[in-house]
């Protein structure tokens, strides 16, 4: 009897069952995908790494080295269980080319640098995580240019420096532990010993990887401490093992949070539905249900009848969710396994989203449960006398006989929606969600995409930038070409600025590094989060998570280390930045030329001269330095990053406006149910169905339009500070989304009200299904 | 006098089961003319109210042709349909049907707000006149429940005729009312046909009926008698029940 029950009511009620079904599979299958790529991150990540050989600790640094600094280093540290040097040769972007394109088709801000494969750890791996291996002739290419150029095995790779030709062929692609993630801003291209002793040179910079695998990882601190006490080599960044993790997991990782806070809100939303249908049920069956009880039936079977529709729907749907989720799981972690290769198949990676499919399912049927237990306030002689307590309605607000010129049909639509305010509450609070989930990764995306971005990378914004690494002696060479730059005609605005490295007094009376670039930045200025920028020679601004690590505020003093000896620097100001690992800083140091890392200008040019065309004559007239267009200088430094958004962008558009449909047509379905005999009141006195189809576009237009105000106000407030949670681990913590006022108030809105007016058209159809005779009688 | 409505072997069947249906309109031919106040009688189940709801259009499928002022209902879309009841017929049912969410008042105007025929000024003045008249006046803005049950009828009557329709149907108007506020409601319908109205209700109540100038008597689906009365005036109305309460007991009622 109880499947008759089941079988009868799941006929009768279809669209109700079928949309919760849905509900609460996608709820399932979001839950089991996301676990299904943390699994495979975190897998593919320790897989990768172990493979590698990742080292704990890694110092760049430009520049010469003295070996045998680093013999009594390594003797007198316990702490080190390997260590190795891997020489690196840099080369110019415009001096080299890939396949077939050329150099200026080539441009990147990327470093670009040419290794041998080492021999303790920290192997550069193929495509198979094996360890690469070129033969004389042959490069491995990492796979960030694999995706910019499209290269294939067997194209080539050109290094063009003026009588000096080489030509490569590209033998296998790398997977590099260290430098995978595009904001890493140096990649390294795998050579033989042979070809590397012939590039030797004529390479436009050499650089060092100076790693140590520690015997106990997790003492990285420590060692990077006394490392840097020791004045070892040091003129470029310092990284250890769970930075590298880190990066490497940041662009996955945010698929991964999204999915998740997604499930969340589908969860609260099905479950919001859920208790809406179980409250109209238990309305609509309150007598039936009276008269259970009068004949014996007791609250506990009657509470089993009905809870066993719900739990068959959720254990069916999250089934369902899970075996999509392993079926479609793969085609999420497509990112993961280019980069970093599969991970090995375990029981777990089953299992454990399948976990969380169950894991729904359950709290779906407990909510239920604790919904039903309304069942206990029924009496059965109340029901059977009165039937269902009807809350009434008392008429107040806007009456028709006040209305002078508004059309009857919108006046009886408005006029539904304030009858009905209490139920489309949760209607609202839907839309309101689907547009929130739509507006932030889309304000997201145009803010990244936005020239005011570079503002987090610690850079005003200027129109070109820059780049020249030390090469030694620069000093000179660096102020002839400001100068000339100066001179320019087509350049309105010319900011010069070094970095220099010093060492920093920290909270626990040790020196850390730190790199603090001198400059005037009165000249493109930065937003500054708290304070200013650096005016006088005593102060200095650090960025956000330079603030933070050392526990320094505005106004507070910090101790460098200088030529000649210590200084005391006033903190002037604190900004955004998401390069460098967030920890940087600005000054008025006037250092020694010969220890500087690197040097930059930024400039801005006079109205109406090409970017592009200027970017071009620059850089064939500055042939050691990189000189981009600053809008390119952030497209190419969060490619990925941009496009891992743009995805998920479009997942939650699609997601979204699915959500938006399926529950218009679930409430439709409902309220048409439950106003059956309104309607055919109406019809009766001569509306049309088209007459009612309009008064439901006027109601379901309000309720679209006050849930789109709603959300676009939460997206911007609530949204904002979501996104700056999660970037202030990366040094920007107060991001402003810069909208794109045409796609978030004129496309979107335009979209969900295409929607949600076409879903209720559909819906209305079936007034035509039914005479006004049966639904008088119902 | 011309037909207002005419039925030409209209039947109806619904199906039961898989292999059985069930007749509940036979071959049912009538006319009312213009002015007419007519009566349907019969047995529960003998197809009274189906016969209403499809002559005035809120029933479908059935076959037959069902004529109204010229114009064959069973070729008419669900727009001119939905117009002919706006603008032509009026409808008062058993069971108060009153929208939630509107004052009693605004559901005496919906229709005419709807029709647009008059402007809305005059609307309401016109509505605030018949609440007058009909002694609801003090509940305009009233809602559904705060009012009796002949108050709330009162309303449906006078929302069926605020757009003066040609024709008012009434599917026992008085069914759920006591006696002393039937007769008001009868009164009020009498002097509403005496103006020109067209009035067709459907009724068990010998004393309903007896003030209709014509009672057809249905059985089983099909028209089986019909009894003249003559047109009421106010008078006699206990001899008119006693010959009509005769004539049902012949007809086996």
């Amino acid at each position: 009897m109880v499947l008759k029950i089941l079988r009868n009511d799941l006929k009768r009620n279809k669209l109700i069952t079928i949309s919760l079904f849905i509900f609460v599979f996608l709820a399932s299958f979001l839950t089991s995908t996301g676990l299904y790529v943390f699994m495979q991150l975190n897998g593919s990540l320790d897989s990768f790494f172990s493979k590698a050989r990742m080292a704990d600790f890694v110092q760049m640094h430009a520049g010469d080295i003295q070996p045998e600094q680093f013999v009594s280093f390594d003797r007198q540290n316990e702490a080190v269980e390997e260590k190795q040097i891997q020489a690196m040769l840099g080369f110019d972007w415009r001096n080299v080319s890939f396949g077939e394109k050329d150099y200026l088709e080539s441009h990147s801000v990327m470093d670009l640098l040419f290794v041998t494969q080492n021999e303790r750890f920290d192997f550069l791996l193929d495509l198979q995580n094996e360890y690469a291996q070129v033969q004389t002739g042959e490069i491995g290419v990492p796979l960030y240019f694999m995706k910019l150029h499209d290269l294939k095995i067997g194209d080539k790779v050109e290094i063009n420096k003026g009588d000096f030709q080489f030509s490569f062929i590209i033998g296998t692609f790398i997977r590099d532990a260290e430098m995978n993630p595009d904001v890493v801003s140096s990649k390294r291209f795998l050579i033989s010993q042979t070809d590397f002793e012939q590039l030797k040179d004529v390479a436009d910079s050499k650089e060092y990887l100076i790693e140590y695998r520690l015997k106990n990882p997790e003492q990285v601190d420590d060692f990077t401490t006394t490392y840097q006490n020791a004045m070892m080599p040091g003129r470029g960044p310092t990284i250890n093992g769970s930075l590298f993790r880190m990066m490497n997991a940041m662009t996955d990782g945010v698929v991964i949070a999204i999915m998740m806070a997604i499930t969340v809100l589908l969860i609260i939303i099905a479950l919001l539905c859920l208790r809406f249908t179980l409250l109209a049920t238990i309305e609509e069956d309150y007598r039936e249900i009276g008269v259970m009880k009068a004949i014996g039936i007791c609250q506990r079977d009657i509470k089993r009848f009905y809870l066993i529709k719900y739990l068959v729907v959720s254990l069916f749907s999250a089934a369902f969710g899970c075996i999509a989720a392993q079926l479609a799981g793969k085609s999420f972690t497509g990112h993961i396994i280019l980069y970093m290769g599969d991970s090995p198949e375990t029981l777990l990676k089953t299992v454990i989203p399948c976990i969380g499919s169950v894991a729904v399912a359950l709290l779906v049927i407990l909510f239920c449960w604790l919904i039903l237990s309304r069942f206990k306030k029924i009496s059965a002689v109340q029901a059977l006398r009165s039937g269902a307590v009807i809350k009434r309605k008392v008429t107040g607000g806007v009456r028709l006989e006040q209305i002078k010129f508004l059309d009857t049909n919108l006046f009886m639509g408005l006029n539904d929606f304030s009858g009905k305010f209490g139920i489309l509450l949760l209607l609202i609070f839907i839309y309101m969600i689907c547009t929130f989930i739509v507006s932030v990764p889309l304000n997201l995306l145009n803010t990244i995409q936005s020239d005011s971005f570079i503002t987090y990378m610690g850079v005003g914004e200027s129109d070109i930038r820059i780049d020249i690494h030390d090469r030694g002696n620069m000093g000179e060479e660096f102020d002839g070409i400001v100068s000339r730059l100066r001179a320019d005609d087509e350049i309105q605005r010319v900011s010069p600025s070094i970095t220099y490295r010093y060492k920093v007094l920290n909270s626990e009376e040790t020196y850390d590094n730190i790199n603090v670039e001198s400059g005037d930045f009165s000249v493109f200025p930065l937003a500054y989060l708290k304070g200013h920028t650096p005016l006088e020679t005593d102060e200095i601004a650090l960025s956000y998570l330079q603030a933070q690590n050392l526990e320094k505020e505005v106004g507070d003093s910090v101790t460098l280390l200088v030529e000649g000896g210590r200084q005391d620097l006033i903190v002037s100001g604190i900004y955004q930045d998401i390069t460098n690992g967030g920890l940087t800083a600005k000054g008025h140091l006037s250092g020694n030329r010969e220890t500087a890392l690197w040097y930059t200008v930024a400039l801005s040019l006079k109205p109406g001269v090409s970017v592009r065309d200027k970017t071009a004559e620059l850089n064939a007239q500055i042939d050691y330095a990189k000189v981009t267009p600053v809008k390119e200088y952030v497209n190419q430094t969060f490619g990925a990053t941009i496009q891992q958004v743009r995805t998920v962008t479009l997942f939650t558009c699609g997601i979204a406006l699915f959500l938006t449909l399926l529950i218009t047509a679930f409430f439709m379905k409902m309220l048409m149910a439950k106003d059956g005999p309104q309607i055919a009141v109406m019809r009766s006195i001569g509306f049309s169905p088209t007459d009612i189809r309009i008064q439901n576009f006027a109601r379901n237009s309000l309720v679209l339009l006050i849930s789109i105000f709603l959300g676009t106000i939460l997206s911007n407030t609530l949204g904002e500070r979501m996104v700056n949670l999660m970037t202030a681990g990366l040094g920007a913590s107060d991001i402003h989304f810069k909208i794109d006022y045409i796609r978030s108030f004129v496309f979107m809105p335009v979209i969900f009200f295409s929607v949600v007016l076409l879903t209720t058209y559909i819906s209305s159809l079936q007034l035509k299904k039914k005479t006004i005779k049966e639904l008088i009688m119902e | 006098m011309n037909n207002i409505l005419k039925t030409v072997n209209l039947s109806k069947t619904y199906s039961v089961n898989k292999n059985e249906r069930q007749t509940v309109l036979n071959d049912v031919n009538i006319e009312i003319k213009k002015g007419e106040f007519v009566s349907v009688m019969g047995p529960s189940g003998s197809g009274k109210s189906t016969l209403l709801y499809s002559i005035s259009g809120m029933d479908s499928d059935y076959s037959g042709k069902v004529n109204f002022n010229g114009n064959e209902l069973s070729e008419m879309s669900e727009a001119e349909l939905a117009s002919l009841r706006l603008n032509t017929m009026g409808f008062v049912f058993q069971h108060i049907h009153l929208m939630k969410n509107l004052s009693l008042k605004d559901n005496i105007m919906l229709p005419a707000y709807k029709a647009a025929k008059k402007s809305r000024k005059v609307i309401n003045t016109e509505t605030d006149a018949l609440m007058k008249k009909t002694g609801i006046a003090s509940i305009a803005n009233h809602d559904m429940t705060q009012a009796s049950g002949g108050q709330l009828q009162r309303v449906g009557i006078c929302r069926a005729l605020i757009n003066q329709p040609e024709i008012l149907f009434g599917d026992e108007p008085t069914g759920a009312l006591n006696s002393k506020v039937s007769d008001e409601i009868m009164h009020w319908l009498g002097s509403v046909n005496n103006e020109g109205t067209t009035v067709l209700l459907v009724t068990h109540d010998s004393a309903v009926a007896a003030r209709a100038e014509r009672v057809l008597f249905m059985k089983d689906g099909e028209i089986v008698s019909e009894r003249y009365l003559g047109k009421y005036t106010g008078d006699f109305l206990k001899e008119r029940e006693k010959i009509l309460s005769q004539w049902l007991l012949e007809q086996g009622f």
